[in-house]
């Protein structure tokens, strides 16, 4: 990680001063991993590519203000994370971060063996785009972004249990939505 | 249920599959410098929309309070502090909406005016002080902070009454 983060280091300084070509290298490394997480939170490829665009815009202008006192990455994670909730919240959709959400019927076969289900990571982002925001955004912000309930309840302005329960809702969703395809290709 | 777990983890790479458009990097480019082109999505006439309603709501509330506020404000670029200034608008509006809730109450309990009155009134007096420093200090960060707690502390007192009093 110490190399990694030099090499950075440098780019970042470069930055600051305002070079672009250490811009653009700078964006070329993250550009991706910003892009897909954006795109989980909105669910929407032009949304995301604009909130990715203003958050870089925003990170390059107070990249000053970046002391490493964390890595870039994370850094720069929040930013992209803060611009999608206030986008999503600008779009007033409804985070439906409270407790309406509906289950799916449980199949009555409880023989059911989920070791036996097969997962795909296609099949698992299939699923999780048809979760409602909420639930989706504290699934991704959890399982994939890494962060734990005591920080997504603070980024998203929500108790720390709300985080957790969204998030074993979610996940049994994920697994009813798995089932459903598996049993009706089956 | 681990195993969802395990295996996400275990192919978090194949997650960030999707890549944004090549064209994206010049869009940033240009927006550093300058703002960039806006594109009109709805994303996009949202977010004015809601810039505008935000800047009308501050506006207000500072032409009613000290002209002086209103040049400062054009000088503003510190986007944090724009963030700060409109929390602050945000909870400035909550408060006078609750307190046109309770206005509405005192029919009801002549009696709760005095009391709540007495209770906001060093708040006020706070508030007021604070917006004085606001003037004198160019945004400063603290102040703003100080003001959105104060404003906080009256909502959670409010919303309280309120509660309590249910009318």
């Amino acid at each position: 990680m110490g190399a990694q983060t030099d090499i950075h280091k440098k780019l970042i300084e470069a930055s600051k001063k305002g070079d672009n070509r250490s811009r653009r290298q700078l964006y070329e490394l993250y550009a991706r991993a910003m892009f897909n997480i954006c795109y989980r939170m909105t669910n929407n490829r032009e949304d995301a590519e604009d909130i990715l665009q203003e958050a870089f815009i925003q990170a390059f202008s107070k990249l000053d203000t970046f002391r490493y006192e964390s890595t870039f990455g994370a850094w720069l994670k929040r930013i992209v994370i803060n611009n999608c909730i206030n986008a999503i919240q600008k779009r007033k959709v409804d985070l439906t971060l409270t407790d309406n959400l509906h289950f799916y019927s449980e199949r009555s076969d409880e023989s059911f063996d989920e070791k036996e289900l097969p997962l795909t990571s296609r099949d698992i982002q299939k699923a999780m785009e048809q979760l409602p925001d909420g639930g989706r955004i504290v699934f991704s912000l959890y399982l994939l972004e890494g962060y734990d309930h005591v920080e997504i309840s603070q980024i998203l302005g929500i108790t720390e249990s709300t985080s957790k329960s969204q998030y074993m809702r979610a996940k049994r969703k994920i697994y009813e939505i798995l089932k459903d395809k598996y049993y009706e290709e089956a | 249920m681990k195993k969802l777990e395990n295996f996400i983890h275990e192919h978090r790479d194949e997650f960030d599959a999707k890549l944004p458009s090549p064209e994206l990097w010049e869009r940033i480019e240009s927006g550093i410098e300058q703002p960039a082109k806006k594109k009109l999505s709805f994303l996009k006439i949202a977010s004015s929309v809601a810039a505008v309603l935000v800047v009308a709501i501050l506006l207000t509330f500072m032409f009613t309070s000290d002209r002086k506020t209103l040049k400062q404000y054009a000088k503003i670029s510190d986007p944090e502090i724009v963030q700060l200034l409109e929390t602050e608008a945000y909870y400035a509006r909550e408060v006078s909406a609750q307190m046109d809730q309770i206005n509405r109450c005192y029919e009801i309990y002549p009696s709760l005016k005095n009391d709540i009155e007495m209770d906001l009134n060093e708040l006020d007096m706070m508030y007021n002080a604070l917006k004085e420093d606001l003037n004198d200090n160019f945004y400063n960060r603290e102040v703003i902070e100080a003001m959105i707690q104060n404003n906080r502390t009256k909502l959670k007192m409010v919303n309280r009454v309120l509660t309590q009093i249910q009318c």
